[in-house]
């Protein structure tokens, strides 16, 4: 591939509390690949996850995260979203009183109205998206994604089963068209039915214009979302990386393969 | 000045107003029993001392400023009468947003009931609405037994005061069996500072009837003191039910001191929505009775403080009777220097069996210098009951926050948005949609 890639993650170090989680981590991620990055439990997917997010609690203590050519180190998680990065949570937050429709509607227009200010004190003119034209473009993602409409009305993730959470992260996704989209161990919790309907709103969403990683512990999910490379995390950095053939290896057999030191290659 | 000459100062005081009030009500026509109960109020007033802090319900509050100026304070200051909507003030006609044909609607300025305007399908039905005056000359038989019967003029020296001056207020009168064809809408105006408004309220249901009335205090923030002593009382008949909310939106310099009272009969339901915005020291009291068995209560409420506003909101759940039900939730949202104290007591009297009761606070503090704090109480003397009750302080939750950004929004508006859903399920329980969209208004104008 001759292009630059939009997500270059470079010895990426990453400490939470003072304990060092990530320990020179390198990845690289173009629009129109998709990744799966896979690990243990405590290999540090999730801290790779939210440091790239931009989380408050994650303090990078070495290396670089380049996206789109332009380090996002300084920037706030609302800044690298509308930069178009897109994390989909593992444990999506609710957020009671806030209908679904109308989060949604402040997130569009959170990209569409606003000239960023710099803290010069201008305020963004409150317009954004038609009323109208937003109801339109929400009845058509939800039914791709073949959610019920009374979703619209619900509050935010409050009381929602975990294959509603889910469907209704990959609705965000939808809509708010990033070019790179991290999938947090999205299948996690999932039976079988929700897993095919979130897989089948990626290989939608999945194109020329999009680039995705997508984060599990489990093969599973690899079953519906067809990975071009495949990465594998073991304490703090990329162990291993290759086709797709090495998740099918990782689950004959298991993580102890790679934990006992197998031959790295250059990802 | 001595204590001796500030008690015959006090004394002077209230026997002037006395006298002034007795003289204007035996004039509008209040009946003997009305006007006896006055100068009833104003010995009582006189003997009294003002709340202090060794009791308990005054403890957290400071109302010092009120009483240091309740002597220069008007109580008789007289309102324009209105012929119409276009003659109210400009604040009153827009919480009215253009929907003051579709609503039976009384207007206090001051201390007079300036507009009582009904509507045709509300007369057909024999709903009454009118002053406390008119009613006191046309309904005195109905008042007789309910004006005074929750309220007593010796809960405090406040209740006393307002008693003794007692002006304006609403009377609601809905017969058995009907159901208002349209919401009810009282406001209480006041035109600016050195005011003491003192209006009192009688809401009465029949067996079987329903209604839909929203109270609404307004005032436009000015320069000097403004007192509000008001009193409500309320009473379900039997299978009745009742919509009733009391929104509190007061300019920044008036104290404000309110007592409301329900009493609830068998198989009545009460839906109480009570919020508080403005004020500048706010002091209120509802206290609900189930007094039927089967008789049920769903409270929800809120305040919301920013600058140096000190509210402090008491509830009592009163389960006289078996089988009934009590659910409460009370929200407070602090930010600047503001304070809020939740006090609320669930009591369950011996006989009042299979009782189901529940009371949460949830408070939210938007900075370092606001303070919240919440006193729940229980007093059950009833064996077979389930009651419950919880509280909550807390800022704004960070993985909500970071959840919110995640998706574009800037930290303000994710907080913005954090805030509103906040106060969502007291707004969900307004029945109108154009004062529920005046409350959000007023919500995120202070959310700033």
């Amino acid at each position: 591939m001759s292009k630059t890639p939009e997500l270059i993650v470079n010895d990426l170090r990453v400490a939470v509390e003072g304990k060092e989680i990530l320990k020179g981590l390198s990845l690289q991620v173009a629009k129109g690949e998709i990744h799966a990055l896979m690990g243990p439990n405590g290999s540090g997917k999730s801290t790779l996850a939210n440091t790239l997010m931009g989380h408050p609690r994650y303090e990078v203590t070495g290396g670089e995260i380049l996206f789109k050519g332009l380090s996002i180190l300084e920037m706030e998680a609302d800044e690298r979203s509308r930069a178009g990065l897109f994390m989909a949570f593992q444990y999506p937050v609710a957020i009671p009183g806030l209908s679904v429709a109308n989060f949604l509607r402040s997130a569009l227009n959170a990209r569409l109205v606003r000239p960023e200010t710099n803290g010069s004190g201008t305020m963004p003119q409150k317009k954004g998206i038609a009323p109208r034209e937003f109801r339109a473009l929400l009845k058509g993602q939800m039914a791709l994604l073949k959610m019920d409409e009374s979703f619209a009305t619900r509050y935010l993730n409050d009381g929602f089963s975990g294959g509603e959470k889910k469907r209704a992260e990959i609705l965000q996704m939808a809509l708010l068209k990033p070019e790179i989209a991290i999938m947090d161990e999205t299948d996690s919790g999932l039976d079988i039915d929700a897993l095919r309907v979130v897989s089948d709103g990626v290989n939608a969403l999945a194109g020329p214009d999009l680039g995705v990683l997508v984060i599990t512990h489990y093969q599973r999910i690899l079953n519906y979302i067809k990975p071009h490379r495949v990465h594998v995390m073991v304490d703090g950095r990329i162990s291993v990386s290759g086709g797709p053939e090495l998740a099918l290896e990782l689950e004959t057999r298991g993580y102890d393969w790679v934990r006992n030191g197998k031959e790295v290659t250059a990802p | 000045m001595t204590t001796a000459d500030l008690q015959i100062q006090e004394r002077n005081l209230f026997t002037d107003w006395s006298a002034r009030a007795t003289a204007r009500a035996a004039d509008a026509g209040e009946p003997a029993w009305a006007l006896e109960r006055r100068s009833a109020a104003a010995a009582t007033a006189a003997a009294m001392s003002y709340p202090d802090r060794g009791d308990d319900l005054w403890r957290r509050i400071d109302f010092r400023t009120a009483e240091a100026g309740i002597a220069g304070l008007d109580p008789f200051a007289p309102g324009p009468r209105a012929r119409g909507v276009d003659d109210l003030p400009a604040p009153v006609v827009a919480r009215m947003a253009g929907e003051a044909g579709n609503a039976g609607l009384l207007v206090q300025r001051d201390s007079d009931v300036v507009l009582e305007q009904t509507h045709p399908a509300l007369e057909k039905q024999g709903v009454v609405l009118c002053s406390m005056e008119r009613a006191l000359r046309d309904h005195g038989a109905r008042l007789a037994d309910t004006l005074g019967a929750l309220l007593h003029a010796d809960e405090d020296r406040y209740a006393a005061i307002s008693e003794t001056v007692r002006s304006g207020g609403a009377f609601v009168w809905v017969p058995d069996g009907v159901e208002a064809a349209l919401p009810l809408r009282l406001f209480q105006w006041m035109d600016g500072p050195g005011r003491l408004s003192a209006p009192r309220s009688v809401i009465v249901l029949g067996r079987g009837a329903r209604a839909t009335v929203i109270e609404e205090q307004l005032s436009a923030t000015a320069e000097g003191l403004a007192l509000h002593l008001g009193g409500t009382e309320v009473f379900l008949g039997d299978d009745a039910k009742l919509v009733y909310g009391t929104l509190q939106d007061w300019g920044r310099n008036v104290f404000h001191y309110g007592n409301q009272r329900a009493r609830i009969g068998r198989g009545a339901e009460l839906q109480w929505i009570q919020t508080l915005l403005g004020g500048r020291v706010v002091k209120s009291h509802s206290y609900f009775d189930l007094a039927g068995s089967g008789a049920q209560a769903f409270v929800h409420g809120f305040m919301f403080g920013d600058g140096r506003q000190h509210f402090h909101l008491h509830t009592l759940q009163r389960h006289l009777a078996d089988h009934t039900t009590s659910d409460l939730l009370i929200k407070g949202c602090l930010k600047d220097h503001a304070r809020s104290v939740y006090q609320g007591l669930i009591q369950v009297s011996e006989g009042a069996q299979r009782t189901d009761a529940y009371q949460a606070n949830r408070n939210l503090l938007l900075s370092d210098t606001a303070r919240a704090d919440s006193i729940p109480g229980l007093e059950i003397l009833a064996n077979d009951v389930r009651c419950t009750h919880g509280a909550t302080i807390g800022n704004v939750d960070e993985e909500q926050m970071y959840y919110l950004m995640s998706r574009g929004l800037q930290r303000s508006e994710a907080q913005r948005l954090i805030v509103e859903g906040f106060f969502v399920p007291v707004l969900d329980r307004i029945p109108l949609e154009s004062v529920r969209e005046q409350l959000r208004d007023a919500i995120e104008h202070k959310i700033g």
